[in-house]
């Protein structure tokens, strides 16, 4: 099958579109098992049926549908949205980076290492982002009062806090005041009559306290930053969204972080209410540096680069945390020049010959490292090094912790690239490849080790994918052959947009994978589940198909796909009312 | 309940630092009621990871068990039982998914359904600082498959995610601060001061999640739920900083020290930084701290319900054996068990893990922790064993192997055989039943074949 598919399907779970079903087989003397869990179901007397050998093959886990490869989601140039509109999730809790963004753009007050207090968020839809991932906890919960305790102790007064208060004396006005200015920031609105009279109570609890209205401005303070309405970003059932609501989707995606003063006041004036103030609004806020912090960031979960985090130090591997920095920072760096400094094509993200490499990095590119700094290096003359795809970043997120494999490459490009999906394995089956000698290259092995039928539905979708991956260790390291001898090929054969193509290296395979419709649709709808932070439905395959042609008009580049995104009806309609 | 606690807060806000500096809770009414005969019912689960292949168990406690002989005379081993939940994902996964609950899984981010801890906090109505206590030993890997690395959950998507720092969890024990007066004579009145804050903030949080979750509030139905359920957390967060309040301040030994505290409050554990090494010898360290924890959280009734964590579902890490080393013992050794070249690495790997099991069966039954009924803690609680897969090669969750330790005296001991499609939701009926809670249905019913032969 092609890696292509009709745009109708675009929110559909891609495996259930496709005719992969998981492997079944095992290849090491391991009995077959049928699909589904592999387990044969329970010896059970009446009732519905047990899992495994109680569903039809192909049935579970989204697998089924015709036999072939992987299809990808469809196009967008199919005709426009008509509505009815579903706008982004509301109710998103504040990811750790938001947390982080906005306590340091509001309060002027940088977390530092104390970041580090509130564990990494879960990734839903590809995205930390997505309100499925951000169920609260009561670990999550503790570190949010330490965090709210330690930034309302530690803030600066005169200065910092004391900048909200325009007196300090123990007055209803003046504390009333004082809650009405910092909260209207961190609740992203003005407060309600209700909300300060309930905040106001920490200041009669601090009376005998010295001093008596800074000490009570902390506490109210740390309250705020507990609050729901701080932690969340709640928005009433409406048919429109308010002006501070839209402020709000506009500033955590462009900005990854809360609205300024000035932004809410605009909302609040109605300037997000017209199709020309809400441009000239948004033109302003691409203006601003936050909106690079808020491209890094976007890049950063997009690429899965904070996977980074969890990759242990290996020295006898010579894995450094310093070039686990290095790595990380070239690829945000890479990202942030081509979309955001030059700006160029977004397809070029694929393609372009130029990155900035630390010394340690640059080791490991086998150049002879220059300065202390990170320098740029143009690999016009190497044909193994080129866009996103060879940064040893890219490369390693996915990679085993001492080992990768074409699967994990051709994942990685399926599903980053192509938005695609595969379901895993059933159990039962011996997933690692044993039985086969060591010796073998990697694609030899998975050749055997993907032979059989029912392996092959996905194999063969994703690991041509990987192929032109092989020369590359789990570091994204560049090697002619393996520690066998084995020399390592590059070529692959893959059928994409409907035509089997044959590349003898990366650089062509790159080159094809920049001239694809599914690779620039994929581009959008990455950004487009961004900005939603749920899960897609029905209606967003109408409204994703819009976005398209904005994008290309644009050059596609990455400031036509935002102020084509933001402008669109749908990131302006309600929040799904469930 | 509902009195007794109105009663119980309003002489502990009443008496404020009046009460400070008594030896650690000891006021708590389910300590006084240890005291005095009657241990409160507690139900703590412990997963270990990469499973544990039938034939290993096949001669009793020898082997790779050998770490669980000491404790065999309190343990009840059942063997070969089927985890039929089902759900996306690999062995890994599911049977992560399936540990302690018995439920299928809509994703490779959530349980299908409440665990055991939580089904049984809720069902005795615990009065504790904590509903529940999770703490554990986590590889750092695969974010998205969150079963793995949490193993006690309120509901679908609630998780009720482990403190994988020891300080951490101290803190959140014991509460923050720590310090006595000028002389060391009484509280410290920064500190003292410190919690009657704490209690006034976390009061007017409490107002705000109350006026958000109401239906007046114009938040849609799902977001006030999901509100909801935060807002639960807080209010468990405000009756441990009501608790601690009246807390003594750093009187104890140092976590881990002997002789065992009578209800004082430890001395801080060091910061490990757990999670920026991720290996056995940052573990070893932090284990030991954390297993202390809880065992005085338990003894003081601090919390009688929860999850203990040895080493998170399929996480690699590097281990060094008498036979070998390897960089990633998922991929590199297990994956490859038995295999001949595997086999000697991948069986000391197995014994390490039981090790971390042996420690907690061995701290819970210290005699440092007897209560008043004479019996050790161990004893006087359940404590729920079990893991993901039986062949961690071939990623199968069928013939597995579980434990139930203490249980005081309602289950027989030794070791039992199943069998016959019997399934780990058939434990977890009788588990429940053993411990006074037979009439609740847990995990899928579908995979309820009856009881098992256990009860004593």
């Amino acid at each position: 099958m092609s890696l292509r598919s009709s745009w109708a399907m675009v929110v559909v779970p891609l495996a259930a579109a496709v005719g992969c079903s998981a492997c079944s087989g095992a290849i090491d003397g391991a009995s077959a098992t049928p699909a589904g869990n592999g387990k044969g179901g329970p010896p059970l007397a009446g009732g519905p049926a047990g899992p495994g050998g109680g569903k039809p093959p192909g049935s579970g886990s989204g697998t089924g549908g015709a036999p072939g490869g992987i299809t990808p989601p469809g196009t967008m140039t199919s005709p426009g949205a008509k509505g009815p509109f579903v706008g982004p999730a509301s109710g998103r809790r504040l990811t750790r980076e938001e947390y982080y963004f906005t306590v340091l753009d509001l309060l002027k007050y940088d977390l530092g290492a104390d970041r580090a207090t509130l564990a990494p968020d879960f990734p839903s839809g590809g995205f930390r982002n997505s309100i499925d991932g951000l169920a609260p906890s009561p670990m999550r919960t503790a570190a949010f009062e330490t965090l709210a305790g330690r930034v309302s102790s530690t803030i600066k007064w005169i200065g910092g806090l004391a900048t909200f208060a325009a007196c300090a004396d123990s007055t209803p006005a003046c504390e009333g005041g004082y809650i009405k200015k910092v909260g209207r920031l961190l609740y992203r609105r003005a407060l309600t009559d209700a909300e300060v009279t309930n905040l106001a109570r920490l200041f009669a609890a601090s009376r005998m306290d010295a001093p008596a209205f800074e000490t009570g401005a902390r506490l109210v303070l740390e309250a705020m930053l507990q609050s729901p309405h701080f932690l969340y970003r709640p928005e009433k059932v409406s048919a429109t969204p308010t002006g501070p609501e839209l402020a709000v989707r506009l500033s955590y995606l462009l900005w990854k972080s809360a609205p300024t003063d000035e932004l809410l006041s605009a909302a609040e004036q109605g300037k997000l209410g017209t199709d020309v103030s809400a441009k000239e609004v948004v033109a302003t806020m691409l203006a601003d540096q936050r909106a690079r912090r808020g491209l890094r960031e976007y890049a950063d979960d997009w690429l899965q680069l904070y996977r980074l985090d969890a990759r242990a130090p290996d020295p006898t591997k010579g894995v450094t945390p310093d070039l686990i920095r290095e790595m990380r920072e070239e690829t945000l760096a890479f990202v942030s020049r081509i979309a955001w400094d030059e700006p160029a094509d977004l397809m070029t993200l694929l393609t372009d010959k130029k990155s900035d490499l630390g010394p340690n990095l640059a080791k490991l590119y086998g150049l002879t490292p220059v300065g202390t700094g990170p320098k740029r290096y143009d690999f016009a003359q190497n044909p193994n090094r080129l866009g996103l795809l060879t940064q040893p970043a890219v490369l390693s997120v996915h990679a085993k912790a001492d080992h990768a494999s074409i699967v994990d490459r051709g994942l990685v490009v399926m599903r980053t690239f192509l938005c695609g999906e595969s379901p895993p394995p059933p159990d039962g089956v011996v997933t690692m490849v044993v039985g086969i000698a060591d010796s073998l290259t990697d694609r030899e092995k998975f050749a055997i080790h993907s032979a059989s039928p029912a392996c092959a539905g996905c194999h063969r979708a994703f690991e041509p994918l990987g192929k032109p991956f092989e020369p590359y260790d789990f570091m994204g390291k560049y090697r002619v052959m393996d520690s066998y001898g084995n020399k390592l090929r590059a070529d692959t054969s893959f059928d994409l947009d409907g035509t089997q193509h044959e590349t003898p290296n990366v650089q062509e395979f790159a080159n094809v994978l920049t001239k694809s419709p599914t690779v620039e649709d994929c581009l959008v709808r990455k950004a487009y589940q961004y900005a939603y932070g749920r899960a897609l439905g029905a209606n967003d395959t109408a409204q994703f198909a819009d976005l398209g042609n904005g994008f290309r008009t644009g050059g596609r580049k990455y400031r036509a796909l935002l102020e084509t995104l933001t402008a669109s009806a749908g990131f302006r309609a309600p929040a799904p009312s469930n | 309940m509902k009195k007794h606690d109105f009663s119980r807060r309003r002489f502990l806000r009443g008496t404020g630092g009046a009460s400070i500096g008594l030896p650690f809770l000891l006021a708590r009414e389910g300590d006084t009621r240890a005291q005095v005969g009657s241990p409160p019912e507690r139900l703590v689960t412990l997963f270990f990871a990469h499973g544990m292949p039938l034939p290993l168990t096949a001669n009793g406690y020898e082997g790779v068990l050998a770490p669980l002989k000491p404790h065999a005379p309190k343990l009840t081993m059942v063997r070969q039982l089927n985890c039929y939940a089902n759900g996306p994902g690999n062995g890994h996964v599911k049977g992560s998914a399936g540990f302690a609950c018995g439920m299928d899984s809509p994703g490779s981010d959530t349980k299908g359904g409440p665990s055991l801890d939580w089904v049984a906090y809720k069902a005795f109505g615990a009065d504790t600082p904590l509903a529940t206590l999770s703490a554990g030993l986590d590889g750092n890997d695969e974010p998205n498959e969150r079963m793995r690395f949490v193993h006690s959950w309120r509901g679908v998507k609630q998780p009720n995610e482990p403190f994988l720092e020891p300080i951490d969890m101290f803190n959140s024990v014991f509460g923050p601060g720590a310090g006595t007066g000028p002389g060391g004579v009484g509280p410290d009145p920064a500190v003292a001061k410190r919690a009657r804050q704490r209690t006034s903030v976390l009061d007017a949080v409490m107002t705000e999640y109350r006026s958000f979750v109401s239906e007046a509030s114009g938040y849609s139905k799902g977001v006030r739920t999901l509100v909801a359920d935060h807002m639960e957390t807080v209010r468990e967060l405000e009756k441990r900083a009501i608790a601690q309040s009246t807390a003594s301040v750093g009187g104890g030994p140092a976590v881990g020290s002997a002789p065992a505290p009578a209800c004082v409050k430890p001395a801080a554990p060091p910061q490990l930084n757990v999670t920026k090494s991720p290996r056995p010898e940052t573990w070893e360290k932090a284990w030991p701290l954390m297993v202390e924890i809880y065992a005085v959280a338990l003894k003081c009734d601090l919390v009688r319900f929860g999850n203990l964590m040895d080493v998170a579902g399929g996480a690699p890490f590097p281990f060094t054996g008498v036979s070998g080393s390897s960089g990633n013992v998922h991929s590199g050794v297990m994956h490859r068990y038995p295999s001949a070249s595997a086999t000697p690495l991948a069986l000391e790997a197995f014994t390490w893990l039981q090790a971390r099991v042996a420690h907690v069966l061995a701290t819970f039954d210290d005699p440092r922790y007897r209560e008043a009924n004479g019996a050790t803690l161990l004893e006087n609680m359940t404590l729920f064993i079990g893991t993901e897969l039986s062949e961690p090669a071939t990623h199968l969750n069928t013939d597995m192997t579980f434990w139930i330790a203490g249980g005081r005296n309602r289950f027989k001991r030794g070791i039992f055989t199943i069998g016959g499609g019997h399934s780990d939701v058939d434990l977890y009926a009788t588990l429940l039943k053993g411990i006074g809670l037979g009439t609740l249905k847990f995990g899928d019913q579908r995979y309820f074949k009856g009881e098992l032969p256990i009860l004593a």
